[in-house]
């Protein structure tokens, strides 16, 4: 290790360094107090520099590619973008969870230390050319989302949501790697580059089905994603905000790395798979989120759909597909968390107001939060003027150049659907009377991280085209 | 001026949405003027852009380009041809009609209420504006959230499945032009050398589809503009969601979101397909029948007036439809003038539904009788829309239709014998209509209900005027859209003429249009001089 590679490695480590420092900072503030009153917002601020640090880090446009760590670590567009992502939603991700933290007496130190170390985890998985180091960020991503989730300690659902998912998680890790076992038995490699020239054999083909395994649990692809409801269901609101777009963000870049990067050669292999994962993953979130009236679970089986509409630019490959990828994982960040942001200003008798009815009559004492939540929803649902359009027009430009007809044909299809179970929402929350046991907290961070979430996803509604040149070229250097 | 009033007729809208969030919450009245004063604005630019249009021109006016997203090929295209400037005004002069007879009608929530109406509008005019593709599908669907909460917010008693019904139908049928869309993007990027949405650039040239590959794509566009018209079968959202509706919203949806229906079959499905429109006419105008026929029918049958008007408009879209298909410069003529009538006189009745409903809070026509003795200024106005829309000589209707049956009947001769059938229907359910209402000795109950009031007066005067202006003197309407609708007819090759020139692509589509073979035109080419004649007036 040089100091060229820390170097390259500076987003990573900064938000490394941040975590540490504010894991530390807490602990003197608190004096060890598990639930302590917290005044200043010290730790927030401090968490939100990193972040800000780590986010002027990653952004400089790389002109080429930097490898570092012996060839395993890679910067380029996609690492850069994806970093970007992850960024963004960590930046929102504290914002939004200041309050309620403090309003749940969260451990404030733990529960932002944990956020930057994950945030780092997928950013590492963006970056990886070896499958090695994908390991590594797939397992600093996952584990402290496990704690996360149940960082509420006094409540049961928390627990057992944590639980839930350690346990799952740690089966799907166990096959990511014995894919990667496999993978290097058949191909004597673990570089990813390297992995281009080599012929498909059964071997090769099992180890990336296991890969593909432990990638689309962390992604909630069906029928990877039985966790996805329960946990989002029993974690707090805030950390759930945050893992339904970090933990895409690292599974879609690693996802993209392998497949079309890597293994383009062999799309006639792996192609049918994915479509077929893409399209089950659509259909059957689109529909059992149909019935929800658990706004978690609904959001929850939702961002499952999603998960299937990013496998669709993964299958199509090649510079529309991964520049659709990359695309919409920026409008999904930004729409996810603003509809998440808006739930978890409410609350009922101290506890989530997460059932349908709670939101009613919203539009008329949060006129604000109504309309963020308004535009996010009817962005997941992919209407026009908002991001979610024009990223499903991308993902399906991408679908259908690739000849992947069947696919797009099922992701408009099923998005009809989803408009259903979006509008459901929307109009509960613009019409009927607020329910007297549900409160609003209004709360000046959580407004920004709302404000900034809606305004994106208008903005790359309306004017999408820097974001548009932005991803295009970044996947045009995938080559 | 003429650089920007496109964009402004959009913006006026949008801007005067912001103000009306902007007014106190308290007062509602201020919320109204806000959004009537945009509104008009919004009409007087229209009715400059319409006035300054050069007929004669079958190319664009008013264009507008400008670098949206370059890197994906879509551009920011605006302009107005002769199928779009007359609807345009259209649009323009209903909506502030409709902000202003919701005074009385829509007394809950009327600040969001005129906030959405004017989202709506400019969602509406931006359909009708827009030349790329892309920019036209974000409109489209841009338009559908408004109208979805102003039916599901603002609606009778079944009003969230109305809204819901509607809004999936509608989607259903954009799901699929969406995919059509990209198609013929990367189609275009093939056969042009540069992808692009921007229509003028993908009409220039035949693009030389495999004929199943071509009617499906006839058929996703087609099914998408034929829901929302709606055409028979497929019409099934349209009573529910017109007489959930409140009166006002519904002369938006029979006025105006019909419209955008019957336009896109004329702007994008035979200029982009047009051996499928050839191939594909004679099921559409069957279906066209069949939906004059079924729509009077059932029409005659309905005892909820809204209904009743509902099952007439859906018989009096199937004229246009006819029109469009029967793919003759006359229909076609007929059914471009036959929109703007549609929507002023369907639009007319529906507001006077609603004052009907507003006065009793009755939607059954058995819960009026002898009313024109009651209101007679009422009695009278209804009377003479209901002219119109029975195609009555001396109104805008007789020109519209007669021009439709008279171009059909050349094309397509059976149709429009039975076609003939449903102008006999609307005269029966629509004298039963104003019969039951009006007629007959006044009901006990209706005694001193109020005539018109100087509102009343107001909003339903442009739409009479316009009636009897349009029947007597057709020739400024018909005159706009002639140039376009022949070169509509006759295909790309030699319509070169008019001011359309693309910016981005410019060299490539000129050359494209200069080097194009003659194009299979939808039309029999051996009419022209019998169609010279017979346009123009009757």
């Amino acid at each position: 290790m040089t100091w060229n590679d820390l170097a390259a490695a500076a987003p990573e480590a900064v938000l490394i360094l941040t975590a540490c420092a504010v894991l530390l900072q807490d602990a003197w503030a608190t004096g060890g107090a598990l639930e302590a009153e917290r005044r200043g917002a010290v730790t927030t601020w401090l968490a939100l520099v990193g972040v800000c640090v780590a986010a002027a880090a990653a952004a400089p446009a790389a002109r080429a590619e930097t490898a570092a760590f012996g060839g395993m670590y890679v910067r380029d567009g996609i690492t850069r973008l994806a970093d970007l992502i992850a960024l963004g939603t960590a930046g929102v991700g504290v914002l939004l969870a200041d309050g309620y933290v403090r309003r749940m007496r969260l451990p404030a130190g733990e529960y932002f230390a944990l956020l930057l170390l994950s945030t780092s985890g997928a950013m590492l998985m963006a970056a990886s050319r070896n499958l090695i180091v994908l390991f590594l960020g797939l397992e600093i991503l996952s584990l402290p989302l496990y704690v996360l989730a149940a960082i509420a300690r006094r409540s049961a659902r928390s627990q057992e949501a944590g639980l839930k998912y350690l346990l799952l998680g740690a089966f799907a890790t166990a096959f990511f790697v014995y894919g990667v076992a496999l993978v290097y038995g058949a191909a004597g490699t673990l570089d990813l580059r390297a992995l281009a020239a080599v012929p498909a054999s059964p071997l090769l083909g099992g180890g990336l089905a296991l890969l593909t395994v432990g990638l689309g649990f962390e992604a909630a692809l069906v029928p990877f994603h039985g966790w996805a409801p329960d946990v989002y269901e029993g974690a707090p609101l805030p950390v759930v905000a945050f893992m339904s777009v970090a933990a895409k963000v690292g599974a879609f870049a690693g996802l993209i790395r392998v497949f079309p990067q890597a293994l383009a050669h062999l799309a006639p292999t792996w192609g049918p798979m994915l479509q077929t994962l893409a399209i089950a993953t659509m259909v059957l979130g689109n529909l059992a989120a149909l019935p929800q009236t658990n706004v978690k679970r609904l959001l929850a089986y939702s961002s499952v759909a999603h998960a299937g509409y990013i496998l669709i630019g993964v299958a199509a490959g090649g510079t529309a597909g991964t520049g659709a990828v990359l695309f919409y994982l920026a409008v999904y960040g930004a729409m996810n968390l603003g509809a998440f942001g808006v739930l978890l200003l409410l609350d009922r008798r101290g506890m989530e107001a997460d059932r349908l009815d709670d939101l009613s009559g919203l539009a008329g004492r949060a006129p604000w939060a109504a309309w963020a939540l308004g535009v996010c929803l009817v962005s997941l649902a992919g209407l026009p003027p908002t991001g979610g359009f024009i990223a499903k027009l991308y993902l399906f430009q991408a679908a259908l150049g690739a000849g992947h007809t069947g696919l797009a044909l099922v992701g408009v299809l099923t998005s009809v659907v989803s408009v259903f179970y979006y509008m459901r929402v929307v109009y509960t929350a613009f019409s009927g009377d607020a329910p007297a046991d549900v409160a609003v907290h209004r709360n000046v961070m959580a407004g920004a991280a709302l404000t900034a979430a809606a305004a994106g996803v208008l903005i790359y509604g309306i004017i999408p085209a820097r974001l548009t040149a932005a991803v295009q070229q970044a996947a045009a250097l995938l080559k | 001026m003429s650089a920007w009033a496109l964009s402004a007729l959009i913006a006026l809208p949008i801007g005067g949405a912001v103000a009306v969030a902007c007014t106190p919450a308290r007062r509602p009245g201020a919320a109204r003027a806000v959004g009537l004063a945009a509104a008009v604005l919004t009409f007087v630019l229209a009715a400059w852009v319409w006035t300054a249009f050069r007929p004669g021109q079958s190319g664009l006016q008013f264009e507008e380009r400008a670098a949206w997203v370059p890197a994906a090929g879509i551009g920011y295209h605006l302009g107005v041809d002769g199928l779009s400037v007359s609807l345009t005004a259209l649009v323009a002069l209903l909506v502030p009609l409709a902000i202003a007879a919701s005074a009385d009608q829509v007394r809950e929530r009327s600040k969001p209420f005129v906030l959405t109406l004017l989202l709506l509008e400019a969602g509406l005019l931006g359909t009708f504006l827009a030349q790329d593709l892309v920019l036209f599908y974000v409109f489209w669907e841009a338009m559908l959230i408004p109208m979805y909460f102003l039916i599901a917010l603002w609606g009778g008693p079944a009003r969230r499945a109305a809204a819901i019904k509607f809004l999936l139908y509608t989607m259903a049928g954009s799901a699929l032009m969406l995919l059509a869309i990209v198609a013929v993007y990367l189609r275009g990027g093939h056969v042009l050398g540069t992808p692009t949405f921007d229509l003028p650039a993908l009409v220039a040239r035949p693009l030389g589809w495999p004929p199943h590959v071509e009617a499906l794509l006839f058929g996703a566009f087609a099914v998408a503009f034929a829901i929302k018209m709606p055409v028979w079968p497929l019409h099934t959202w349209l009573p529910d969601a017109y007489a959930e509706a409140p009166p006002v919203v519904t002369v938006l949806l029979a006025g105006l979101m019909a419209k955008a229906g019957a336009y896109g079959l004329l702007r994008f499905c035979l200029p982009l397909f047009p051996d499928a429109a050839r191939a594909w006419g004679p099921l559409l105008a069957a279906l066209a029948v069949v939906g004059i026929l079924y729509g009077g029918a059932v029409a005659w049958a309905q005892g909820d007036l809204r209904r009743l008007l509902a099952y007439g408009s859906l018989s009096h879209m199937g004229f246009i439809l006819l029109g469009i298909f029967a793919l003759d410069v006359q229909a076609v003529q007929g059914s471009v003038l036959q929109m703007i009538n549609h929507g002023v006189s369907t639009g007319a009745l529906f507001l006077l539904a609603g004052m009907l409903i507003a006065r009793t809070g009755q939607a059954r026509t058995d819960a009026y009788g002898g009313l024109a003795a009651a209101t007679p200024a009422l009695a009278a106005v209804t009377l003479i829309v209901v002219a119109s829309s029975l195609a009555l000589p001396g109104t805008n209707g007789f020109v519209g239709e007669f021009l439709i049956l008279l171009g059909a009947f050349q094309t397509r001769p059976l149709y429009t014998v039975l076609a003939t059938g449903g102008v006999v229907l609307a005269a029966a359910y629509l004298l039963a209509f104003v019969g039951r209402i009006f007629h007959g000795p006044l009901r006990a109950d209706l005694r001193g209900l109020p005539d018109l009031r100087p509102r009343e007066y107001a909003v339903l005067a442009p739409l009479v005027a316009i009636i009897l202006w349009v029947g007597f003197v057709p020739g400024p309407l018909l005159d706009r859209s002639e140039a376009t609708v022949r070169a509509l007819l006759r295909g790309p090759a030699t319509s070169t003429e008019g001011p359309s020139r693309p910016a981005q692509t410019g060299s490539m589509a000129s050359a494209a249009r200069h080097a194009a073979p003659a194009r299979p035109s939808p039309v029999r080419p051996d009419r022209g001089a019998a169609d010279r004649r017979a346009v123009g007036g009757p």
